[in-house]
Protein backbone atom coordinates (compact mmCIF):
# COMPACT_ATOMS: atom_id res chain seq x y z
CA UNK A 1 0.00 0.00 0.00
CA UNK A 2 2.80 2.64 0.98
CA UNK A 3 5.07 1.49 -2.20
CA UNK A 4 1.50 2.13 -4.41
CA UNK A 5 1.12 5.54 -2.79
CA UNK A 6 5.11 6.23 -3.35
CA UNK A 7 4.62 5.20 -6.90
CA UNK A 8 1.59 7.47 -7.02
CA UNK A 9 3.43 10.14 -5.63
CA UNK A 10 6.44 9.96 -7.96
CA UNK A 11 3.95 9.73 -11.20
CA UNK A 12 2.60 13.13 -9.77
CA UNK A 13 6.33 14.44 -9.53
CA UNK A 14 6.94 13.35 -13.16
CA UNK A 15 3.29 14.72 -14.36
CA UNK A 16 4.84 18.08 -13.26
CA UNK A 17 7.44 17.72 -15.85
CA UNK A 18 5.11 17.76 -18.74
CA UNK A 19 3.73 21.53 -17.72
CA UNK A 20 7.22 22.95 -18.45
CA UNK A 21 6.57 25.44 -21.31
CA UNK A 22 8.48 25.11 -24.22
CA UNK A 23 10.03 28.73 -24.56
CA UNK A 24 11.27 30.45 -27.58
CA UNK A 25 15.04 32.28 -27.68
CA UNK A 26 15.11 35.70 -27.26
CA UNK A 27 15.71 37.83 -30.47
CA UNK A 28 19.12 38.83 -31.63
CA UNK A 29 20.33 35.31 -30.26
CA UNK A 30 20.90 34.75 -33.84
CA UNK A 31 23.18 37.96 -34.17
CA UNK A 32 25.10 36.73 -31.25
CA UNK A 33 25.88 33.38 -32.30
CA UNK A 34 27.38 35.13 -36.04
CA UNK A 35 29.09 37.56 -33.98
CA UNK A 36 30.35 34.35 -31.74
CA UNK A 37 31.55 32.81 -34.66
CA UNK A 38 33.47 35.60 -36.18
CA UNK A 39 35.23 36.34 -33.43
CA UNK A 40 36.09 32.82 -33.58
CA UNK A 41 37.28 32.99 -36.97
CA UNK A 42 39.42 36.39 -36.02
CA UNK A 43 41.29 33.91 -33.40
CA UNK A 44 41.74 31.07 -35.44
CA UNK A 45 45.45 31.48 -37.18
CA UNK A 46 45.41 30.54 -41.13
CA UNK A 47 46.74 27.26 -41.44
CA UNK A 48 48.77 28.44 -44.19
CA UNK A 49 50.72 30.52 -41.21
CA UNK A 50 51.23 27.59 -39.18
CA UNK A 51 52.95 25.56 -42.11
CA UNK A 52 55.13 28.57 -42.70
CA UNK A 53 56.41 28.40 -39.31
CA UNK A 54 56.51 24.73 -39.15
CA UNK A 55 58.98 24.80 -42.52
CA UNK A 56 61.30 27.73 -40.95
CA UNK A 57 61.51 25.78 -37.53
CA UNK A 58 62.32 22.93 -39.79
CA UNK A 59 64.86 24.77 -41.73
CA UNK A 60 66.56 26.57 -38.83
CA UNK A 61 67.08 23.21 -36.54
CA UNK A 62 68.23 21.09 -39.53
CA UNK A 63 71.12 23.73 -40.06
CA UNK A 64 71.80 23.84 -36.57
CA UNK A 65 72.30 20.20 -36.66
CA UNK A 66 74.31 19.99 -39.35
CA UNK A 67 76.42 22.90 -38.43
CA UNK A 68 77.02 21.23 -35.06
CA UNK A 69 77.88 17.93 -36.45
CA UNK A 70 80.36 19.66 -38.64
CA UNK A 71 82.28 21.43 -35.62
CA UNK A 72 82.49 18.45 -33.64
CA UNK A 73 84.18 16.46 -36.78
CA UNK A 74 86.90 19.42 -37.30
CA UNK A 75 87.39 20.60 -33.54
CA UNK A 76 90.54 22.67 -33.28
CA UNK A 77 90.59 21.86 -29.82
CA UNK A 78 90.67 18.36 -30.07
CA UNK A 79 93.76 18.13 -32.02
CA UNK A 80 95.73 20.12 -29.19
CA UNK A 81 94.96 17.74 -26.10
CA UNK A 82 97.65 15.37 -26.46
CA UNK A 83 96.27 11.83 -25.93
CA UNK A 84 97.91 9.25 -24.12
CA UNK A 85 98.98 6.59 -26.58
CA UNK A 86 98.70 3.07 -24.31
CA UNK A 87 100.05 0.78 -27.71
CA UNK A 88 103.39 -1.35 -26.22
CA UNK A 89 106.15 -1.63 -28.59
CA UNK A 90 107.14 -4.86 -29.71
CA UNK A 91 109.55 -6.25 -27.95
CA UNK B 1 21.57 24.26 -45.10
CA UNK B 2 22.66 27.59 -43.85
CA UNK B 3 23.21 28.02 -40.40
CA UNK B 4 20.04 30.79 -39.98
CA UNK B 5 18.62 27.70 -42.05
CA UNK B 6 19.00 25.45 -39.15
CA UNK B 7 18.59 27.50 -36.20
CA UNK B 8 14.89 28.59 -37.78
CA UNK B 9 14.83 24.66 -37.64
CA UNK B 10 16.12 23.64 -34.20
CA UNK B 11 17.05 27.14 -32.18
CA UNK B 12 13.96 26.27 -30.04
CA UNK B 13 14.89 22.93 -29.59
CA UNK B 14 18.18 23.59 -28.63
CA UNK B 15 17.16 26.77 -26.66
CA UNK B 16 14.67 24.51 -24.41
CA UNK B 17 17.25 21.44 -24.15
CA UNK B 18 19.85 23.85 -22.62
CA UNK B 19 17.47 25.33 -20.22
CA UNK B 20 15.97 21.96 -18.74
CA UNK B 21 19.72 21.35 -17.98
CA UNK B 22 20.82 24.64 -16.74
CA UNK B 23 17.91 26.05 -15.62
CA UNK B 24 18.96 29.33 -15.97
CA UNK B 25 18.04 31.87 -18.66
CA UNK B 26 21.11 33.15 -19.39
CA UNK B 27 22.90 30.22 -19.07
CA UNK B 28 20.76 28.27 -21.90
CA UNK B 29 21.64 31.15 -24.16
CA UNK B 30 25.42 30.87 -23.41
CA UNK B 31 25.06 27.39 -24.21
CA UNK B 32 23.31 28.11 -27.35
CA UNK B 33 25.56 30.06 -28.75
CA UNK B 34 28.22 27.45 -27.98
CA UNK B 35 26.18 24.72 -29.86
CA UNK B 36 25.47 27.00 -33.17
CA UNK B 37 29.13 27.28 -33.30
CA UNK B 38 30.33 24.07 -33.26
CA UNK B 39 27.42 23.12 -35.72
CA UNK B 40 28.48 26.03 -37.81
CA UNK B 41 31.99 24.55 -37.73
CA UNK B 42 31.27 20.70 -38.69
CA UNK B 43 27.66 20.75 -40.38
CA UNK B 44 27.54 18.86 -43.79
CA UNK B 45 27.52 15.37 -44.74
CA UNK B 46 24.37 15.12 -43.23
CA UNK B 47 21.49 13.17 -45.33
CA UNK B 48 18.28 13.74 -43.98
CA UNK B 49 16.94 15.52 -41.43
CA UNK B 50 16.21 12.90 -38.51
CA UNK B 51 19.90 12.58 -38.80
CA UNK B 52 20.76 16.77 -38.50
CA UNK B 53 18.29 16.64 -35.52
CA UNK B 54 19.83 13.60 -33.39
CA UNK B 55 23.58 15.42 -34.37
CA UNK B 56 22.16 18.33 -32.94
CA UNK B 57 20.86 16.43 -29.60
CA UNK B 58 23.98 15.44 -28.70
CA UNK B 59 26.15 18.70 -29.39
CA UNK B 60 23.03 20.58 -27.33
CA UNK B 61 23.57 17.92 -24.95
CA UNK B 62 27.21 17.66 -24.49
CA UNK B 63 27.57 21.21 -24.84
CA UNK B 64 25.28 21.72 -21.71
CA UNK B 65 26.51 19.17 -19.86
CA UNK B 66 30.45 20.76 -20.22
CA UNK B 67 28.47 23.93 -19.52
CA UNK B 68 27.51 22.72 -15.70
CA UNK B 69 30.91 21.03 -15.14
CA UNK B 70 32.94 24.33 -15.68
CA UNK B 71 30.46 25.81 -14.17
CA UNK B 72 30.57 23.73 -10.55
CA UNK B 73 34.46 24.05 -11.35
CA UNK B 74 34.52 28.04 -11.06
CA UNK B 75 32.16 28.08 -8.29
CA UNK B 76 34.09 25.73 -6.16
CA UNK B 77 37.71 27.43 -7.01
CA UNK B 78 35.32 30.63 -5.95
CA UNK B 79 34.67 28.76 -2.87
CA UNK B 80 38.51 27.59 -2.30
CA UNK B 81 39.44 31.66 -3.02
CA UNK B 82 36.86 33.29 -0.74
CA UNK B 83 38.26 35.46 1.76
CA UNK B 84 35.62 34.65 4.32
CA UNK B 85 32.62 33.21 5.09
CA UNK B 86 30.31 35.92 3.76
CA UNK B 87 32.02 35.52 0.53
CA UNK B 88 31.59 31.87 0.84
CA UNK B 89 28.07 32.30 1.37
CA UNK B 90 27.28 34.83 -1.76
CA UNK B 91 29.11 31.58 -4.00
CA UNK B 92 26.53 29.43 -2.61
CA UNK B 93 23.38 30.91 -1.49
CA UNK B 94 22.04 32.70 -4.62
CA UNK B 95 19.95 30.40 -6.49
CA UNK B 96 20.47 30.24 -9.91
CA UNK B 97 16.98 28.71 -10.95
CA UNK B 98 15.52 31.45 -13.52
CA UNK B 99 13.43 28.58 -15.69
CA UNK B 100 11.68 30.70 -17.99
CA UNK B 101 9.26 27.84 -18.96
CA UNK B 102 7.87 26.83 -15.45
CA UNK B 103 4.64 28.71 -14.38
CA UNK B 104 4.73 30.61 -11.35
CA UNK B 105 2.19 28.44 -9.42
CA UNK B 106 4.17 25.38 -9.99
CA UNK B 107 7.99 27.27 -9.42
CA UNK B 108 8.26 26.23 -5.93
CA UNK B 109 7.59 22.48 -6.76
CA UNK B 110 9.82 22.75 -9.78
CA UNK B 111 12.60 24.05 -8.13
CA UNK B 112 12.47 21.08 -5.62
CA UNK B 113 12.19 19.01 -8.49
CA UNK B 114 14.97 20.03 -10.57
CA UNK B 115 17.46 20.15 -7.43
CA UNK B 116 16.63 16.45 -7.14
CA UNK B 117 16.82 15.69 -10.70
CA UNK B 118 20.45 17.65 -10.56
CA UNK B 119 21.80 15.04 -7.84
CA UNK B 120 20.78 11.92 -10.21
CA UNK B 121 24.08 11.08 -12.77
CA UNK B 122 24.83 12.62 -16.18
CA UNK B 123 22.82 9.69 -17.99
CA UNK B 124 19.85 9.32 -15.68
CA UNK B 125 19.32 13.07 -16.05
CA UNK B 126 19.83 13.06 -19.76
CA UNK B 127 17.15 10.16 -20.46
CA UNK B 128 14.43 11.81 -18.01
CA UNK B 129 15.20 15.43 -20.02
CA UNK B 130 14.87 13.71 -23.33
CA UNK B 131 11.67 11.47 -22.81
CA UNK B 132 9.42 13.28 -19.78
CA UNK B 133 10.39 17.35 -20.17
CA UNK B 134 10.95 17.29 -24.09
CA UNK B 135 8.58 14.25 -25.08
CA UNK B 136 10.97 12.48 -27.02
CA UNK B 137 10.04 9.38 -28.01
CA UNK B 138 11.50 6.03 -26.44
CA UNK B 139 13.25 4.96 -29.95
CA UNK B 140 14.40 8.43 -30.36
CA UNK B 141 16.46 8.89 -27.37
CA UNK B 142 17.93 5.44 -27.98
CA UNK B 143 19.04 6.86 -30.96
CA UNK B 144 20.90 10.13 -29.15
CA UNK B 145 22.31 8.70 -26.48
CA UNK B 146 23.29 5.58 -28.57
CA UNK B 147 21.74 2.67 -26.60
CA UNK B 148 19.41 -0.48 -27.52
CA UNK B 149 15.62 0.16 -27.07
CA UNK B 150 15.95 -1.90 -23.75
CA UNK B 151 18.78 0.02 -22.52
CA UNK B 152 17.03 3.20 -22.79
CA UNK B 153 14.27 1.46 -20.59
CA UNK B 154 16.11 0.17 -18.31
CA UNK B 155 17.98 3.63 -17.85
CA UNK B 156 14.63 5.33 -17.57
CA UNK B 157 13.84 2.59 -14.80
CA UNK B 158 16.83 3.29 -13.16
CA UNK B 159 16.68 6.90 -13.45
CA UNK B 160 12.93 7.28 -11.73
CA UNK B 161 14.11 4.93 -8.91
CA UNK B 162 16.91 7.01 -7.82
CA UNK B 163 14.99 10.01 -7.98
CA UNK B 164 12.00 8.61 -5.85
CA UNK B 165 14.92 7.96 -3.12
CA UNK B 166 16.62 11.85 -3.73
CA UNK B 167 12.65 12.98 -3.72
CA UNK B 168 12.85 10.59 -0.15
CA UNK B 169 15.57 11.61 1.35
CA UNK B 170 15.31 15.42 0.68
CA UNK B 171 11.81 15.73 2.02
CA UNK B 172 12.86 13.91 5.36
CA UNK B 173 16.35 15.96 5.53
CA UNK B 174 13.67 19.04 5.02
CA UNK B 175 11.26 17.34 8.04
Amino acid sequence: MKDNSSKYQMENSLELLNSIQRVSPPEGLLAQIEGKIEKVKGNVVPLTWVKLTAAVFICVFSVEIYVLSYESEHDDLTELIQTADNTLYDE
Amino acid sequence: MTLAELYHLYGILVYNVALQYTQNKQDAEEVTQDVFVQVNQKMGGFRNESEIKTWIYRIAINKSLDFLKAKKAAKRWSILSAKNIDDVKGVTGVSDFNHPGVQLEQKEALTFLFSCINQLNERQKTVLILVKIEGVELVEAANIMELSYKGIESLLSRAKQNLKLIIAKSKEDEG
